[in-house]
C-alpha cells in the first residue's frame, strides 16, 4: 500500500482536497488506520482556536462569546455578552505563548497596561475593560467596534490622499493620548487601526505585541533575530532590529511606515536581510506621489528617520503637522459613500449578534435564579455557623467547587440550547438534554438546602458532594435521545416534583444523613411508579439502594439496585444503568465481599459508556471501584496498569484535581505497594494528600487519613523517621478537628507504637499503644477487635522492656482473641512470637514455644517472610 | 505547468515577503513553481516561496523557519502532550526529516496547498506518533481484524447456538465495505481515532451539522446492510428473524462502536 505524502494529508487535513484527490485519500484513509490516525491528531492541532479556542455559547467569566469577528497575528476576536452590564464586547483570544514563557509574569504585564490604557478615555483608543485567563489563553475584554474595518481595507487604491491622512490624523491622536498616559503601542500597523461604523478611527492592540517580546537567553544582541523581536517586521524601526526597547520614538515610525504604505500602495522599506534593510533605512524611503501634500511628505521625511532622535518630538507633533497639511477643501462626496457602505456592515453584524440573543440569552436563567449572590451568602454563612474547627477552608473549597459546577451548568444549558437554535440538532434532543439538565439543577438546589441546615458532618462531605453530581457536560451527548423520552404536560410536572424528592434522597445520602434518605425511599419510588417513566423510577431505587447499602443492608439494597439497572435498560437510559452498574459492582465486591461479581459488573458498565463519550469523571469512579475489586481479588498487580493509564488520561483533560483523582492516587499507592513497589506507593502516596489538600483544604479530615496511609508506606519502606513525622502531623490534625480522645487518633496512635516498637523504644511503643487502646475503648468498650490488637502491642513492648511476666498475661489474653476474631494472620503471629519470646526468657513452658513457633513457621507467603525468619531464629535457640 | 503569471509571481513573492519576511529571486520561483505546484501562483499560499528558499539552504530562510514555523509545531506537539523535551526532540527529528535527509527532498512534496506550517506540523506529527509505536508498522491494514471480531451481542449468541456464529461479522464486514470511502473514512475517524464534528467539518469546509448527519447516515447505511445480508443468509425460523432484528436495531449503536473500536486495537 502507498501511503499519502505528508503534504496530502495536510492538505486533506485543512480541507484543501477536491474531486479524485479527494476520493483517494479517503479510500486510504478507510483502509490505513496509521494515516488515520496521523490525520486525527493533526486535525486536532491545525488551528489552535478549533481546540481550546472559544466557540458560540463559551462562557468567561461573567461573558458568553457570541460570534467571530476577525483574527490577527497575536490571536482571535470574537463579540461576547456582558451578562452583568447586559452590553456586547469583543473578546480578545491571545494564541498561548508559543516560547512557553512565563504566562503570570506576561498576565501581570498585560493587566498593567490595560489598566493604564483604561486612564486614557479617548475616542480614538480601544477601550479596554478586563484581562482574564481562560484555559490556556490570555483574554482580552474591551469595547466592540460595531461595524468595524480595518484601515487597510477601509482605504482602496481610488481613496485620494486627503482621505486617507484624514483617518491617520485621528489614529495619531490616539496614539499621542496613549504615549501621555505612558503606553506604548509596540505593534502599530494599518491592521490595527479600524474604522468603525460611523466612521471613527479606533487604534486597537495596544501592547499586545510585547507577548513575544521577551528575550528567553536575556542576551541583548547587537543583531536581533526574529523571533526576540516583537511587533510585524515591515514596520519596525531600525533600533528595535538591534534589541533596543520599543518607545514612543519607534511608535512614531510604524506609524510612518504604515501612512506611507497607505498613500503609495508599497512599503517604504524592503529588504529582507538585516543588514540590507538598515543600510536601506539609513538612505530614507523612496520618493512620494507628487500629489501627495509637502507637508506631508516633510511629516514622513522626518517621521521615518533612522536615528530616533532626529524624528518628531512626540505623536502630538505629527498630528499637529498632518492636521495643517489637510488645511485644504475636502471631497464630501467620497467620506459620505464610504460611511454608507460601512453602516450597512455594521447593521448585519448587529443583527446577528441580536438573534443570537434572543434565542439563547437567557437559557442560563434557572442556574443564575439557583446560585445567585444571594443564595452564595446564605450558604457561606450558614457553612461557617457550623462552628467546625475549619469551616473556614472547608467552606471556602465548597464554594470553589459550586462556582464551577453552576458554571458548567450554565455553559451547558447554552450549549444545549445553541446546538438546536443555529447548529441544526433536534427539538427532541434538546428536549433530552434539557430534561437531563433540569434533574442536575434539582441535584444542587437539594445540596444547597442541606448546606443551608448544616452541622458539622456536612461541612467535611461538602466538597466530596458537590463533585458527586453528576456532570453537566454528559447531558449534552447525542445519545440521550435513545432513552425512552419524559412524558410531557400535566405527567411532566409530576415528574418533576418526583425527580425533586429524589434529589432530596441524594442531597441527605451524600451529607451523611442517610437515615433521613432511606425513610424518604419507599414513598418516592412509589410515586415514582406513580409518574409512569422507568428512568426516574430507575434513578429512585438506584438511590435508594444506595442508602441501604451505606446502612449496611445489603440484601435489600442489592434487589432495589438490580430493578434499578433493569429498568434504566428497559428505558435505554445508558447512564442511568452505567450509574446502577457501577452501584452493584462496588455493593456486590466491595461490601459483599464478592470480587468476582463485583467484576463482572464492571465490565458491563464498562460496556455501556464508549469509550468516546466517556466523561473524566465517571472514568475515574468506575476505574477507583475496578481497582478496589482488583486488589480484594489479589490481583493488585492488574490494578497497578490501570490506575497509571487512567491518572494520566485525566490528568491530560485537566480533572486530576478532584476528590476522586486524589482517591485514585490513594488506590494506585496501595496497589503499588501491594505489588512489591512500596519507593513508588510513597510517591503516589504523597500526591494524593496533595491533590486533597488542594481540593479538599488541608485542614480537611481526610487529609489526616491520607497522611496515616503515606506514613504506613514510608514505614514499610524503613523510612521510620519520616513515618514518624507523617503519623505526627495526622495526629496533630485529628487533634486539632476532634479533640485528643476522638476514635480516628487511635490508628495514627497506634502507629506511632509500632514505629517505637520497631525502634527498640519499648517505653514510648507501650504509651503509645496504651494511648490508642484507651481511646477505642473510651468509645467502643474494651472488647472491640481495635482493643485488642492495642493489648497485643502493649504485650510486645512489655516483653521489650524485660518486663517478662506482664508481658506473658497480657498476650495469653490476647492471642484467643486475635484468632477468634479473625484478625489477619500477621496480627496474630506476631502476638504468638511475642508470647513466646517471653516465655523463653522466663524459662517456661517449652512445649508450648514450640507449638507456637510451629504456627508461624507453617504461613505462607512473603508477608511472613520476616516472622518466619524470627521463628526459626528463636527455635534453633 | 504551463506559462506562470508574471503579476502573479509578483504578488506572490510581495506576499511571502509580507507572511514571512523572505524572499527569493522571481527566476527561482518561477523554476520552483514549475517543479512542484500544480496551481497557478494567484492560488498559492505564500509558503511556498519559504520552501524554495529552505531547499535552497539560504540562511535567513532558515531563521524564518524558526520565527515563523517552529513556534507553531512546538504548541502543536504540545497541544498532543508532548513534554518539553519530546517537543525538542520531535521538532529536530522534523528538521532533519524536511531540511536534512536526502537534500531536503520532502519540501517538494509542499505544493503550495494549505499552509507551510500546517504541512510541517503533519511531518512533526508524524514524527511524533511513529517515535510512540516504531515507524515499521505502517504497512499494516485494519481491514483483517474486522474478521475475527469477539462475539458478544445477542444476536451473536443466538446466531452462535444454531452454528452461524461467523455471519454477524461477516455481514458487518461486507456491508462496511458497501459503504463509500468517504463514509468509511469519516465513521472510522470518528468512531475509532475520536475525531469529533468540530474537527471533521473543517475537512470537507462544511458546518459540524452536515458532518453529523452524514455520519448518522452511513451508520444507518451500515445497519440497513448488515440486517440484509443477514436475513438473507440466517438459517433462523421466521419468528427469531424478528426478533433479532429487533434487537440488532435496538443494540446497533452500541455494537458498532465496539466493533469498529475493537478492530482499531486489535491492529495497535
Amino acid at each position: 500500500m502507498s501511503h499519502p505524502d505528508d503534504s496530502e494529508l495536510a492538505e486533506f487535513a485543512q480541507g484543501n482536497l477536491a474531486g479524485a484527490a479527494m476520493t483517494s485519500v479517503e479510500s486510504h484513509l478507510a483502509a490505513c488506520s496509521d494515516c488515520r490516525a496521523l490525520v486525527a491528531q493533526v486535525v486536532k492541532v491545525l488551528s489552535p482556536a478549533r481546540v481550546y479556542g472559544p466557540h458560540r455559547g463559551l462562557v468567561v467569566g461573567r461573558y458568553v462569546v457570541l460570534d467571530s469577528v476577525g483574527a490577527g497575528a497575536l490571536g482571535e476576536v470574537y463579540s461576547a455578552h456582558d451578562s452583568t452590564l447586559e452590553r456586547t464586547v469583543a473578546l480578545k483570544w491571545l494564541y498561548p505563548s508559543p516560547t512557553g514563557l512565563d504566562r503570570d509574569a506576561l498576565r501581570a504585564q498585560l493587566l498593567l497596561e490595560a489598566r493604564a490604557l483604561a486612564k486614557v478615555q479617548h475616542p480614538n483608543v480601544v477601550v479596554v475593560h478586563d484581562v482574564l485567563a481562560h484555559e490556556e489563553a490570555d483574554v482580552i475584554v474591551m469595547e466592540l467596534v460595531q461595524g468595524a474595518r480595518s484601515l487597510r481595507l477601509a482605504l482602496g487604491p481610488t481613496t485620494p490622499w486627503q482621505r486617507t491622512v484624514e483617518l491617520f490624523r485621528s489614529a495619531a491622536d490616539g496614539l499621542a493620548a496613549a504615549h501621555d498616559a505612558g503606553v506604548i503601542h509596540r505593534d502599530f500597523k494599518p491592521d490595527n487601526v479600524l474604522v468603525d461604523g460611523s466612521g471613527r478611527v479606533v487604534v486597537v492592540d495596544f501592547g499586545l505585541a510585547r507577548q513575544a517580546d521577551v528575550n528567553p537567553a536575556g542576551a541583548q544582541p547587537t543583531t536581533a533575530t526574529r523571533s526576540q523581536l516583537s511587533g510585524t517586521p515591515a514596520y519596525l524601526a531600525p533600533e528595535r532590529w538591534s534589541g533596543a526597547p520599543a518607545d514612543a520614538a519607534a511608535d512614531q515610525f510604524s506609524f510612518c511606515v504604515s501612512l506611507y504604505e497607505c498613500l503609495t500602495g508599497r512599503l517604504p522599506f524592503t529588504q529582507v536581510a538585516v543588514e540590507a534593510r538598515l543600510d536601506e533605512m539609513r538612505r530614507g524611503p523612496p520618493a512620494l506621489p507628487a500629489e501627495v501634500s509637502p507637508q506631508v511628505v516633510q511629516v514622513l521625511r522626518r517621521g521615518l528617520a533612522f536615528d530616533p532622535k532626529e524624528r518628531w518630538p512626540s505623536m502630538r507633533e505629527v498630528r499637529a503637522r498632518l492636521d495643517a497639511a489637510l488645511q485644504a477643501p475636502r471631497r464630501r462626496r467620497q467620506r459620505l459613500l464610504v460611511g454608507a457602505l460601512v453602516s450597512l456592515t455594521a447593521a448585519v453584524v448587529a443583527l446577528g449578534a441580536f438573534q443570537l440573543r434572543g434565542r439563547c440569552e437567557s437559557a442560563d436563567a434557572p442556574v443564575r435564579d439557583l446560585w445567585s449572590a444571594g443564595r452564595r451568602d446564605s450558604v457561606l454563612r450558614a457553612l461557617l455557623a457550623t462552628n467546625h474547627p475549619a469551616a473556614a477552608d472547608l467552606s471556602r473549597q465548597t464554594l470553589k467547587a459550586l462556582d464551577a459546577l453552576a458554571t458548567s451548568l450554565a455553559e451547558a444549558r447554552r450549549r444545549a440550547c445553541v446546538a438546536t437554535a443555529y447548529e441544526g440538532d433536534s427539538d427532541a434532543l434538546l428536549a433530552a438534554r434539557q430534561a437531563c439538565l433540569s434533574r442536575r439543577l434539582s441535584d444542587v438546589d437539594a445540596l444547597l438546602r442541606g448546606f443551608e441546615t448544616a452541622d458539622g458532618k456536612v461541612v467535611e462531605r461538602a466538597v466530596m458532594a458537590v463533585e458527586s453530581v453528576s456532570p453537566p457536560q454528559a447531558c449534552l451527548e447525542s445519545s440521550l435521545t435513545n432513552a425512552e423520552p419524559a412524558p410531557a404536560g400535566a405527567a411532566g410536572a409530576g415528574i418533576e416534583a418526583v425527580q425533586g424528592k429524589v434529589a432530596t434522597m441524594r442531597a441527605a445520602r451524600l451529607l451523611g444523613r442517610v437515615k433521613d434518605s432511606v425513610a424518604l425511599g419507599e414513598a418516592t419510588v412509589r410515586e415514582a411508579r406513580a409518574a409512569g417513566w422507568k428512568p426516574l423510577t430507575s434513578d429512585a431505587l438506584l438511590e435508594w439502594s444506595l442508602g441501604l447499602d451505606r446502612l449496611s443492608k445489603f440484601d435489600e439494597a442489592r434487589e432495589r439496585g438490580l430493578e434499578a439497572l433493569e429498568l434504566a435498560l428497559l428505558a435505554r437510559d445508558e447512564a442511568q444503568a452505567f450509574d446502577a452498574a457501577v452501584a452493584l459492582a462496588y455493593l456486590d465486591g466491595v461490601d459483599r465481599k464478592q470480587s468476582e461479581a463485583g467484576l463482572t459488573w464492571v465490565r458491563l458498565a464498562k460496556a455501556l459508556v464508549a469509550p468516546q463519550s466517556q466523561r473524566g469523571s465517571q472514568a475515574v469512579r468506575l476505574g477507583n471501584v475496578e481497582a478496589v475489586l482488583l486488589m480484594r481479588a489479589d490481583r493488585a498487580a492488574d490494578a497497578v496498569p490501570l490506575l497509571t493509564t487512567l491518572a494520566r488520561d485525566v490528568e491530560a483533560k485537566g480533572q486530576l484535581q478532584t476528590v476522586n483523582g486524589a482517591r485514585l492516587y490513594s488506590n494506585l499507592s496501595a496497589a503499588l505497594r501491594e505489588s512489591g513497589r512500596p519507593a513508588e506507593g510513597i510517591e503516589a502516596s504523597q500526591r494524593s494528600l496533595a491533590l486533597m489538600e488542594q481540593v479538599l483544604s488541608p485542614s480537611h479530615p481526610d487529609v489526616a487519613a491520607a497522611l496515616n496511609n503515606l506514613g504506613s508506606a514510608q514505614a514499610d519502606l524503613g523510612k521510620l523517621d519520616e513515618a514518624q513525622g507523617s503519623f505526627e502531623r495526622s495526629v496533630e490534625l485529628r487533634e486539632r478537628l476532634f479533640g485528643p480522645d476522638a476514635l480516628v487518633l487511635a490508628t495514627p496512635h497506634y502507629n506511632l507504637g509500632e514505629l517505637a516498637f520497631r525502634r527498640g523504644d519499648g517505653a514510648t511503643a507501650l504509651e503509645e499503644y496504651g494511648r490508642s487502646r484507651a481511646i477505642v475503648e473510651k468509645t467502643n468498650g474494651p472488647d472491640d477487635d481495635d482493643a485488642w490488637d492495642s493489648k497485643m502491642g502493649e504485650g510486645l513492648a512489655l516483653g521489650l522492656l524485660g518486663r517478662h511476666d506482664e508481658a506473658v498475661t497480657l498476650l495469653e489474653q490476647t492471642v484467643p482473641q486475635l484468632e477468634k476474631r479473625r484478625l489477619p494472620a500477621w496480627n496474630v503471629a506476631q502476638a504468638k512470637l511475642g508470647l513466646a519470646t517471653s516465655l523463653r526468657a522466663l524459662g517456661r513452658d517449652e512445649a508450648r514455644v514450640s507449638a507456637l513457633l510451629a504456627w508461624v513457621l507453617a504461613l505462607e507467603g512473603p508477608r511472613h517472610d520476616a516472622q518466619r525468619s524470627a521463628a526459626a531464629r528463636l527455635a534453633t535457640r | 505547468m504551463a506559462s506562470l503569471d508574471a503579476s502573479e509571481v509578483d504578488q506572490l513573492l510581495e506576499r511571502a515577503h509580507r507572511t514571512f519576511q523572505v524572499a527569493v529571486e522571481r527566476e527561482r520561483l518561477e523554476a520552483w513553481l514549475s517543479e512542484v505546484a500544480k496551481k497557478p501562483p494567484a492560488a498559492l499560499d505564500p509558503g511556498i516561496v519559504l520552501s524554495c528558499a529552505l531547499f535552497d539552504q539560504r540562511p535567513e530562510a532558515l531563521r524564518c523557519f524558526e520565527a515563523f514555523v517552529t513556534p507553531k509545531v512546538k504548541a502543536a506537539l504540545r497541544k498532543l502532550g508532548a513534554t518539553d523535551v519530546a517537543v525538542e526532540e520531535h521538532l529536530q527529528a522534523t528538521r532533519t526529516r524536511l531540511l536534512v535527509e536526502h537534500q531536503g527532498a520532502r519540501l517538494k512534496h509542499y505544493r503550495g496547498v494549505g499552509t507551510f506550517e500546517a504541512f510541517v506540523i503533519t511531518t512533526a506529527v508524524r514524527a511524533l506518533t511513529d517515535a510512540h509505536r516504531g515507524p515499521t508498522q505502517r504497512e499494516t491494514s485494519d481491514e483483517e481484524p474486522l474478521a475475527k471480531l469477539p462475539a458478544a451481542v445477542d444476536l451473536e449468541r443466538q446466531l452462535a447456538r444454531t452454528g452461524q456464529s461467523a455471519l454477524f461479522a461477516n455481514a458487518f464486514r461486507e456491508s462496511l465495505a458497501a459503504l463509500s470511502p468517504r463514509e468509511r473514512a469519516l465513521l472510522k475517524l470518528n468512531l475509532v481515532d475520536g475525531a469529533s464534528i468540530d474537527e471533521l467539518a473543517p475537512l470537507y469546509q462544511v458546518s459540524r451539522a452536515t458532518v453529523a448527519r452524514w455520519l448518522a447516515s452511513a451508520r444507518q447505511a451500515l445497519q440497513r446492510g448488515t440486517l440484509e445480508r443477514l436475513s438473507a443468509r440466517t438459517r433462523l425460523a421466521g419468528g427469531d428473524l424478528d426478533g433479532l432484528m429487533a434487537s440488532l436495531e435496538s443494540g446497533f449503536e452500541l455494537s458498532l462502536r465496539r466493533f469498529v473500536t475493537e478492530a482499531a486495537s486489535g491492529d495497535a
